[in-house]
């Protein structure tokens, strides 16, 4: 019998597997852009590099910890640690810039937020990169075991799965505070309408100010497991992860926080099983940059055809 | 009575009359530019003039899009680059898939006409969307024509890039000197600063400004607002690949790495900080954010910077209190003599400073267009729809 | 000028399950003044949104003299003669006064392109694309032509701009808006603004105005000089008409006919007289509802 396709049957249950790693580290990130875009209708062009910031954060603290020597529960402490530095870090950034870059061009037209954005962004990025690091780069400690799980037919790294399961987790718990908390119902009602969240009592300042550092911390978060994951980190680290998780906020539906999960999880696996898919094509074989084509092609077919978004399920407000 | 067009004249928005008269200073405070610099910089200043001329005209065509019509884009490295490499890929040695040259002269237009045709091919999918949209799906195509350009390696030889390529010549005589590409970018400036200007004073530019200013409404007096906006799109994008012809031989190496997102946004920065919609104003801004950090990278900067070396020392204190705190060993400032060096790479610091301060303290830029400081002096109630939309 | 008849049938509008507009029959003559009145939601700006082509209607037909015009883009119903002004202005605020009329001239400046009848989209997108792409050649050389023409400027282009200045003038000073064209229109007074729409909308040289509250905001003089406006508009232009109004004095005093809308739909229509007697008239304004404490406003 031949084989209904050319990859074997681990390849694909590989590229799945780092779709959904690289999937929730989208859709952690995504959930800043789709939080910030309800309450402000405004592409936080920073957000990642309060991504990158909270990856530097958390390195600075494994690092301080012993880094490569960590072992035992000493490494649950650290990372705990880690995280708690990174949300710190990143939730600080994203209050800070808000404050002096958003907040004063409120009430000014569409493009003065955008520009003051793409302005943090690049200022970030380079303070970073040209500033602190010459252009080298840092790579995370190595504090994970070797070794796979088997998971059924599925072959997972330690990493992977704690990966897969503490973003889980964190969505999870952001999930709860946006239905059942106070401050979810006041971010929801500020998403609704701003002057009429104003009007019901909604303090509409300190709202949008949570929103901002509930997408910082997620993102902060998502910086620790893409260090954890990918190694190295760098000033620049922020921009391809920012676009494709704003790819996945559009993906399900800007404004939609289930939406910006499919949609970073559908955007993690269409980049690794997509160009499978197209390598399966015969006489194609493309390089792994071309997952980058395919999720902005993704983004840019979307945007056309269904701006929406995939699984959007309300009309998006026109502005 | 006098004739309609006559009391027009005379009036002070009159805009379509008012062309010659403007044109003619600046058209001469240019020429006498080109011709002052020649004899009096070495070929490091010309580099920079020619730098910083490259970036207006580039600036001038985004402007088209920016500042005339309203769009954002963030992905116009793509027309620059599509103007680069046609000339490379015809006129290269080294080129994969063209055996022999092409005169230049040939290519440049062609080149013009490439690019309005992908502006418009790229355009006429993602402009019915709005604002920032618009500002993201534009940054995309960008980045897929870098990531096209380093993977077409039957084509374009990837990151090894395209070089020695032919030298334009004029009757038999080879342009090569670096203040004869200087002469020939502002030409090109000029032309488009002319053919901008024109368009901004005509019946288009009316259209592409009543969509700026409320896109329903422009519709709604009949007002083809796709194909205006593609109109737009379409001339900045010939602008820009008129730029990436000219740069092509200057420059002699034809690669992906030089057109990445930070082109797009350098040449966004300028036209904003110079003030949108005005020409000066992108003069200024390729000055400030091109000629300066050019200048910082000079030897006579470093010398001058050697004095300050007690700021170092104060900086280099704190960086030590903060490795002090994680062993994260953030490198130290360097010595006076690689300040020039170092400065010219904090210039992107800087410039993302620069562009939040002038949004946030005079979002109109340094020398905005009239209408422009009227428009941003506005609240949000203007973005607001209202009656049209809901 | 040009004068038109419009007519809608059957005409319904729905926005995600609310209805806000059903089974709208209208019929207005070349030439008449024809008023919409109703409270406050009842439907009378989405009325005006869908002849304009601003929304699609869900259903039914609407027809321009002999021409079906649903499902037309904005550009496109105003090429063939609708135009319109709007219930909270919306001048181009930052040009001057002759600018936005000028703006208004766009079409007849550069040559009606969209003269005569113009192909309403099938519904089916690839035949659309593929209609579109046909006439891509054509709308890609009058781009074309239209950009170097205003680049180099040339004799013809020069003309149609001293034209369209000077009928702009003219039209401005009809509007008694004369020694004002160079005023940016947010400066203009609040009663001018409302001229200026108006002046933009006829440069339009449309057959049928549409006019969405032109005295909202005046005090009874300003309206009485608007009235006045409107009548003359029509008397020397032969315009048709139709317009939202919520001062009854305006709709009695120049309306020749009448539609009355509630809750999305046509609850009674004849002249002033007629409706004004209407029982359901009557009780959409005071009636029951309101008693009851129920629902809406009277205007």
């Amino acid at each position: 019998m031949t084989p209904l396709f050319l990859a074997s049957t681990e390849v694909w249950l590989d590229q799945l597997v780092n779709g959904l790693t690289t999937g929730s580290i989208y859709a952690l990130i995504a959930l800043g852009y789709t939080m910030v875009y309800g309450v402000l209708q405004l592409i936080n062009f920073a957000h990642g590099e309060v991504f990158m910031l909270g990856s530097f954060a958390g390195y600075g603290t494994l690092v301080a910890l012993g880094g490569n020597d960590l072992s035992g529960g000493m490494v649950a402490v650290a990372l705990i640690l880690a995280f708690l530095a990174a949300g710190g870090a990143s939730l600080g950034t994203a209050v800070a810039v808000e404050r002096v870059a958003y907040r004063p061009l409120r009430n000014a037209p569409r493009l003065a937020p955008l520009i003051s954005a793409i302005g943090v962004s690049v200022l970030l990025s380079h303070l970073v990169d040209d500033g602190f690091l010459n252009g080298g780069a840092k790579f995370y400690p190595q504090i994970f075991p070797d070794g796979d799980i088997e998971l059924g037919p599925l072959q997972v790294t330690y990493l992977q799965l704690f990966l897969m399961g503490s973003s889980l987790a964190m969505m999870g718990v952001l999930y709860w505070i946006v239905q059942q908390t106070k401050t979810g119902r006041a971010i929801r009602a500020v998403a609704e309408s701003r002057d009429n969240a104003a009007l019901m009592g909604v303090n509409v300042n300190r709202t949008i100010v949570v929103t901002f550092a509930l997408g910082a911390v997620l993102a902060g978060f998502a910086g620790v497991l893409y260090g954890l994951f990918f190694s190295s980190i760098r000033g620049s680290m922020g921009f391809l992860p920012g676009v494709k998780a704003f790819t996945a906020a559009v993906l399900g539906g800007i404004g939609s926080i289930p939406g910006a999960v499919v949609g970073g999880y559908f955007l993690g696996l269409t980049e690794t099983v997509g160009r499978e898919l197209l390598n399966e094509i015969p006489g194609v074989n493309l390089p792994n940059q071309w997952k980058d084509v395919i999720a902005f092609a993704l983004l840019v077919l979307v945007l056309i055809f269904r701006p929406t978004g995939i699984f959007g399920q309300k009309e998006s407000k026109r502005a | 009575m006098p004739s309609p067009a006559a009391r027009w004249k005379d009036a002070r928005a009159a805009s379509w009359d008012r062309l010659p008269s403007a044109a003619r200073p600046l058209a001469w405070l240019i020429l006498s530019l080109v011709v002052l610099f020649i004899p009096f910089f070495d070929d490091v200043w010309m580099r920079m003039f020619f730098l910083v001329a490259l970036y207006v005209t580039l600036g001038i065509g985004l402007n088209v899009v920016v500042g005339l019509a309203g769009l954002l884009d963030l992905g116009f490295v793509a027309f620059f680059a599509l103007g680069a490499y046609l000339v490379a890929i015809f006129d290269s040695p080294v080129s994969p898939a063209v055996n022999g040259t092409v005169n230049y002269w040939v290519l440049l237009p062609a080149a013009v006409g490439v690019g309005a045709l992908f502006g418009v091919l790229l355009g006429l999918p993602v402009l019915p969307l709005r604002g920032d949209y618009l500002a993201i799906v534009t940054l995309g195509f960008g980045e897929i024509v870098r990531i096209l350009l380093l993977n077409m390696d039957n084509i374009t030889r990837g990151s090894s890039g395209l070089y020695e390529l032919e030298k334009p010549a004029v009757a038999g005589y080879r342009v090569d000197a670096v203040s004869e590409f200087y002469v020939m970018i502002v030409i090109a400036a000029f032309v488009a600063w002319f053919a901008t200007a024109r368009l901004r004073d005509s019946r288009v530019g009316r259209a592409w400004e009543a969509i700026r200013e409320d896109e329903d409404v422009a519709a709604a007096m009949g007002i083809n607002t796709v194909k205006y906006k593609l109109m737009a799109f379409a001339t900045g994008a010939s602008i820009g690949a008129l730029g990436g012809a000219i740069n092509a031989p200057f420059i002699d190496f034809v690669a992906p790495q030089s057109f990445t997102l930070q082109v797009s946004i350098n040449v966004l920065a300028l036209v904003i900080i110079g003030g949108m919609g005005s020409t000066q104003g992108v003069i200024a801004g390729a000055l400030i954010l091109v000629g300066v950090p050019e200048v910082l990278q000079f030897e006579e900067t470093a010398n001058l910077l050697e004095k300050l070396g007690w700021l170092r020392d104060g900086m280099n204190t704190a960086i030590d209190g903060l490795n002090g705190l994680s062993p994260m060993n953030l490198a130290k400032l360097p010595p006076a003599d690689e300040w020039g060096e170092k400065l010219a790479l904090y210039r992107f610091i800087v410039f993302g400073a620069l562009l939040v301060a002038i949004m946030i303290v005079r979002p109109t830029g340094l020398f905005p267009s009239r209408r422009r400081e009227m428009e941003f002096a506005q609240t949000s109630d203007a973005e607001l729809p209202a009656g049209g939309t809901v | 000028m040009a004068s038109s008849t419009l007519r809608t049938a059957g005409l319904g509008m729905q926005f995600q399950g609310l209805t806000a507009l059903a089974d709208i029959d209208l019929a207005v003559p070349a030439g008449q003044i024809h008023g919409v009145i109703g409270p406050n939601g009842a439907g009378k700006t989405t009325l005006f949104n869908c002849v304009t082509g601003f929304y699609r209607p869900t259903t039914g037909e609407l027809w321009l003299d002999d021409q079906r015009i649903d499902g037309l883009a904005p550009h496109q119903v105003s090429g063939l003669g609708v135009s319109r002004t709007f219930q909270n202005i919306r001048l181009f605020s930052t040009m001057t006064s002759i600018e936005n009329v000028l703006v208004g001239y766009h079409l007849q400046a550069g040559g009606r392109t969209t003269a005569g009848r113009v192909r309403r989209p099938t519904g089916n997108r690839l035949r659309d694309g593929l209609g579109e792409l046909a006439t891509a050649p054509r709308s890609v050389a009058a781009s074309l032509a239209e950009i170097a023409g205003s680049v180099f400027r040339t004799p013809s282009v020069r003309r149609a701009e001293a034209e369209a200045v000077a009928r702009a003038r003219e039209l401005l000073a009809t509007l008694g808006l004369a020694g004002r064209e160079n005023v940016v229109a947010r400066n203009l007074p609040y009663g001018d603004q409302r001229r200026l729409e108006i002046a933009r909308a006829l440069a339009t040289s449309p057959g049928v105005l549409l006019l969405d509250e032109p005295t909202a905001g005046m005090n009874p003089q300003e309206s009485l000089s608007m009235v006045g406006l409107i009548r003359r508009v029509r008397d020397e232009l032969g315009t048709t008409i139709v317009l939202i109004e919520h001062q009854m004095r305006v709709v009695m005093g120049v309306c020749e006919y009448i539609t009355v809308l509630d809750y999305g739909r046509k609850i009674a229509e004849g002249t002033a007289a007629e409706v004004q007697r209407d029982t359901r008239v009557i009780e959409a304004y005071l009636g029951t509802r309101a008693v009851s404490g129920g629902g809406h406003g009277a205007a």
